[in-house]
């Protein structure tokens, strides 16, 4: 896929988040489109500047969500970080790769954002909800991306 | 290598470092922002970055959501059961499920019914309930992905008419308290939320007392503290507002008394499980209650005392 394509499946992602939110808002174990592409958007900046869009895209996230701002936007700040760092030391492109790395994260995102704003976390949320949301989204962005490939022939 | 792949040279690395040291400092200081600073940022962001969207929503709301004459039928109930509670200097008492129409049922003397006596009588007169005071609006719960909501947006309600903290009610009891204008709408807390507090009154009376939210893994519940240590609280006693802060209107139902006692701190008070009347994180169609003061009257008129412990 080319970069602009790259870019835009990105931007749409976060489009969709924000033009969809009450739907995702109310379904836990729904795709989630800003996780995936904040991780997708970290793997191509260096950690500082993910870093730092993280922390940017954690405290749009807590005003939307009226979570704490702090929590929120480190969570987000670690994960882009992470994901940043990620990228550089296991360097990976393929398909099923790719997939595997946003269903982890946006597990592992979600996990961490309960516990760090202190949100009470039921054991159907963590281990139902979480690892559903983690394969949806996987799967919404295999297809977004599939569409980004078509776009950009 | 790939394009994508990220390079690092040495001053590179030092810009890194510089950049991830400022979003450390960055996150402390969010840490460390006050309430009313927290809520005045997240307005600026909602009323900026996302007003668009939240536009967009509150659009969509206006149209797939309850009929307002609905709404206003409820709240007309609601507001006459209210009024029938003040004037009777009681406290409303439902006998089963359905609280408002059993509640009005045993509550209106017309009716025959018995009522309870309020402990509280006197001090808690002075709220004026007319079905004007209650303004309807949309309940949207905000939560993070995994979490259960504690807050909620509510939209549809002129926020410059509201003096906060103000109480949001359904028709069927208490959800909440608002807390602020968020720029585009209202931003609250659900009973949930662990600032909350309402001072409540038991029926049939005897006693009042503190309730808050206690948080468990799979459910949230309520916990009355407070109760006076040498008397029994029933089961199943219904408890409402006392209306002491000004907040809340009197009357307005809280919940259940299910289970308890179980000793307070102290051991100079009891703790009972209080079930709650309305389920927290939802949305609801709702009411937030906004009096007027009375004519005449100065500014502390109308409004109460706020009691220690009952700032919601």
């Amino acid at each position: 896929m080319k970069r602009s394509a790259t870019w835009a499946v990105i931007g749409s992602m976060f489009l969709l988040h924000y033009l969809f939110y009450p739907i995702w808002a109310s379904a836990p174990w729904g795709p989630d489109f800003l996780v995936p592409a904040l991780l997708l958007m970290a793997r191509r900046l260096p950690p500082g500047v993910a870093g730092a869009a993280g922390c940017g895209v954690g405290l749009l996230e807590a005003s939307a969500s009226l979570a704490a701002i702090a929590p929120t936007m480190s969570v987000l700040g670690v994960a882009a970080i992470g994901g940043s760092w990620y990228q550089r030391l296991f360097y990976f492109e393929s398909t099923p790769s790719l997939m595997a790395f946003v269903a982890a994260g946006i597990w592992v995102v979600h996990l961490a954002e309960a516990l760090a704003t202190g949100d009470s976390l039921s054991l159907h949320a963590a281990f139902l909800y979480g690892p559903s949301s983690g394969l949806l989204s996987a799967v919404a962005v295999w297809l977004l991306a599939l569409a980004g490939k078509w776009l950009s022939r | 290598m790939n394009r994508f792949r990220p390079r690092f040279g040495q001053n590179g690395r030092r810009n890194e470092g510089v950049i991830l040291a400022c979003l450390a400092l960055a996150c402390v200081g969010a840490a460390s922002l006050s309430p009313e600073t927290s809520n005045a940022v997240t307005a600026a962001v909602r009323a900026t970055v996302l007003r668009p969207f939240l536009e967009l929503h509150q659009a969509v709301d206006g149209r797939v959501g309850r009929p307002v004459q609905v709404v206003r039928a409820e709240r007309d109930s609601l507001a006459r059961l209210l009024a029938v509670s003040r004037s009777l200097d009681v406290p409303v008492r439902a006998a089963d499920g359905g609280l408002l129409a059993g509640a009005l049922r045993v509550a209106d003397p017309v009716a025959g019914d018995s009522v309870a006596v309020d402990p509280v009588a006197g001090a808690l007169s002075q709220v004026a309930v007319s079905p004007d005071e209650f303004l309807v609006g949309a309940v949207r719960p905000g939560r993070t992905r995994l979490g259960r909501a504690r807050r909620f947006t509510m939209t549809g309600v002129p926020a410059e008419m509201i003096e906060f903290p103000a109480a949001v009610v359904t028709a069927h009891g208490v959800l909440g308290v608002a807390r602020a204008n968020s720029g585009i709408g209202i931003t609250g807390d659900y009973w949930s939320h662990p600032d909350f507090r309402v001072s409540v009154a038991s029926d049939p009376g005897g006693f009042v007392g503190i309730v808050r939210s206690d948080v468990g893994p799979e459910r949230d519940r309520l916990l009355l503290e407070t109760a006076p240590f040498g008397e029994l609280v029933p089961e199943d006693a219904l408890l409402v507002t006392t209306g002491v802060s000004g907040i809340y209107p009197r009357g307005v139902p809280v919940g259940w008394v299910r289970s308890g006692p179980a000793d307070g701190a102290f051991g100079t008070a009891r703790l009972y499980q209080v079930e709650p009347v309305v389920s927290p994180g939802e949305s609801y169609t709702a009411m937030i209650w906004a009096p007027r003061p009375p004519t005449g009257a100065g500014d502390e008129s109308g409004a109460g005392g706020q009691t220690p412990g009952d700032s919601s």
